[in-house]
């Protein structure tokens, strides 16, 4: 086990009589980010809540750092912290209080927990009531307890629903840097875009059953399409579309003003830049544009719902 | 241990801040302070500690409980509604230490808001009687912290059961009318339709926190018939007062142990 941080086997949840997880398995390495996505309902937060252990599940296996988290689950939650889709915290606490709290429970060294603190510029915030606080604040507050003493494996659930542009950017580069640090973080979203730049792996959830398992690129390759513009003047236009159309047989090639674009499948797209490339036709630009992750996860889903 | 010591310091800590403890606290020390005074100038004048705390018991019978109850459910249950509880058992921290620790933290401030009240009612008391009978009066208040640390607990458990606020509130109404209304009701209907027995009279004082906090104060502050009614009365003639004493604090400490075992049984099946 000692090259996974996290090994989830056959696990199976249900709620009343829905099947909410259907014998889901997957594992995080060390040092990776793995992205869970899915519809609404897909069971991408029970799953979350399963591995953290505030849910339940009926049969499979969660292993935390090589503790079995039902049987060991305090061992097991040390190796982890847990961002909730909409934290809370108990009472009425001020920020330092909520740190001190955390700390203590993690028995983390105060002077670490301050440096955490530090890290997401909360400094500032510590005499204040958490109830005082913005929302992109205790969203802030919540990420840093929860990697009080940085664990080895982060899990936070939907961790940017609710962030303005500039405290996602934020929320980026603290994964990056933690996932530098040889760390593991495992994130269930919806918002697709982050997917890519984010993560090194996708499950891709639908109806609690994983429908795909792999490296983010090969998510795009595997069900998405590209779409290939190629601007040419004139004449050009004409030779670049009957060209397209040679090479890409079945393919509808249409052209917009001096575009001609032909949506195609990966291996296609690079055999038609090929073609134009060998065939001397004088273009101006070529431009690809990826399939949107949105596209590839709905293609993968549509058929399990 | 490390993890209930610093929980149950969170709760005291919300606990104090809440309006509610303060106002429990002064409330219990403004009905002593009452009794103190109306004894001071009506004709039962010179009965000292003894008379006041049997006076005070009936109050301290009804608001305990009430305030016990409500108390642990409603924490318990806000919190689950929140989501607060989800980030603190996302912590490497184990359900029965949390509930162990809810109900350390509301029984310590429960505690703290009675010994304030009939502490400081006390100490009103001695300008206006004879300083006697302090001891009684002490054992009173120990009785009273038992009794909130049974309410604390079994409120904790409501909690539990109810999982939304609503109907933890609901529960916990339910249950201090049992005790501290219907309790009373089914055993005189019952004594009144059969000849009771002795195991009657012992299963009625034990199978209710209330009756055996009662129970048990009167057998120390004024143990004769009158008071101590039919139950209190076979306790002292079959056991002693020593014996049944014993068996009153014992039921007492187990009203706190049960519910909680019940409690952590049950939330240890549940989803948070």
């Amino acid at each position: 086990m000692g090259d996974v941080i996290l090994s989830v086997e056959g696990l199976r949840k249900r709620y009343g009589e829905r099947l909410v997880l259907d014998s889901v398995s997957f594992a995080v390495r060390p040092g990776e980010v793995v992205a869970v996505v899915g519809p609404n309902g897909a069971g991408k937060s029970t799953l979350l809540r399963c591995i953290v252990g505030l849910a339940r599940y009926e049969a499979g296996r969660v292993t935390i750092g090589g503790f079995d988290a039902a049987r060991q689950g305090k061992s097991a939650r040390r190796q982890l912290g847990y961002l909730a889709q909409e934290p809370a915290f108990p009472g009425d606490m001020t920020v330092m209080e909520a740190v001190a709290l955390f700390a203590g429970l993690r028995r983390v060294e105060r002077g670490e927990a301050l440096a955490t603190v530090r890290e997401l510029r909360l400094d500032g915030e510590l005499g204040k009531r958490i109830a005082e606080l913005s929302g992109g604040m205790r969203r802030r507050l919540a990420l840093a307890v929860s990697s009080l003493g940085r664990p080895p494996l982060l899990v936070l659930d939907e961790p940017a629903s609710g962030l303005d542009v500039a405290l996602k950017a934020e929320l980026r580069e603290f994964v990056r840097r933690y996932r530098e640090s040889g760390r593991s973080v495992l994130f269930a979203t919806h918002v697709l875009e982050d997917i890519p730049r984010l993560a090194d792996r996708v499950l891709v959830l639908a109806n609690g059953r994983a429908v795909y398992l792999g490296p983010s690129a090969g998510l795009l390759m595997g069900a998405g399409e590209s779409l290939v513009y190629v601007r040419a003047n004139g004449a050009g236009s004409r030779a670049v579309e009957e060209l397209l159309r040679a090479a890409l047989p079945g393919r509808e090639v249409r052209r917009v003003e001096e575009w001609v674009i032909v949506a195609c499948s990966r291996e296609e797209k690079l055999r038609a830049l090929r073609e134009l490339l060998e065939s001397g036709v004088p273009v101006d630009d070529v431009r690809t544009e990826e399939a949107p992750v949105e596209e590839a996860v709905r293609a993968l889903t549509e058929g399990h719902r | 241990m490390r993890e209930i010591g610093l929980l149950a310091q969170q709760e005291l800590r919300e606990a104090a801040r809440s309006r509610w403890l303060p106002a429990f606290g002064f409330g219990l020390a403004f009905v002593v302070w009452l009794a103190a005074s109306a004894q001071a100038t009506g004709p039962a004048f010179g009965g000292g500690f003894n008379r006041t705390t049997a006076g005070l018991l009936n109050v301290v019978l009804v608001v305990v409980p009430a305030f016990g109850m409500m108390l642990g459910a409603l924490r318990w249950a806000g919190e689950r509604e929140r989501g607060a509880l989800a980030l603190v058992l996302a912590q490497p921290v184990g359900r029965t230490e949390l509930l162990l620790a809810t109900v350390l933290g509301c029984w310590l401030g429960v505690g703290l808001a009675i010994a304030f009240g009939l502490g400081l009612g006390g100490a009103l008391l001695v300008l206006f009687v004879p300083l006697g009978s302090v001891r009684e009066y002490v054992f009173f208040l120990l009785v009273a912290g038992a009794l909130a640390g049974a309410s604390v607990s079994l409120g904790v458990l409501f909690g539990v059961l109810g999982g939304g606020r609503l109907r933890a509130f609901g529960i916990a109404l339910f249950a201090w009318l049992l005790f501290t209304v219907a309790y009373d009701l089914f055993f005189v209907a019952l004594f009144a339709a059969a000849e009771p027995s002795g195991r009657l009279f012992v299963l009625a004082a034990l199978g209710n926190p209330v009756e055996a906090a009662r129970v048990l104060t009167v057998l120390f502050v004024q143990p004769d018939l009158e008071v101590l009614g039919p139950i209190g009365a076979y306790l002292r003639d079959r056991l002693g007062v020593g014996a049944a004493a014993a068996l009153l604090s014992s039921a007492l400490v187990l009203w706190v142990v049960l519910p909680l075992a019940v409690a952590s049984a049950l939330f240890r099946q549940q989803d948070v």
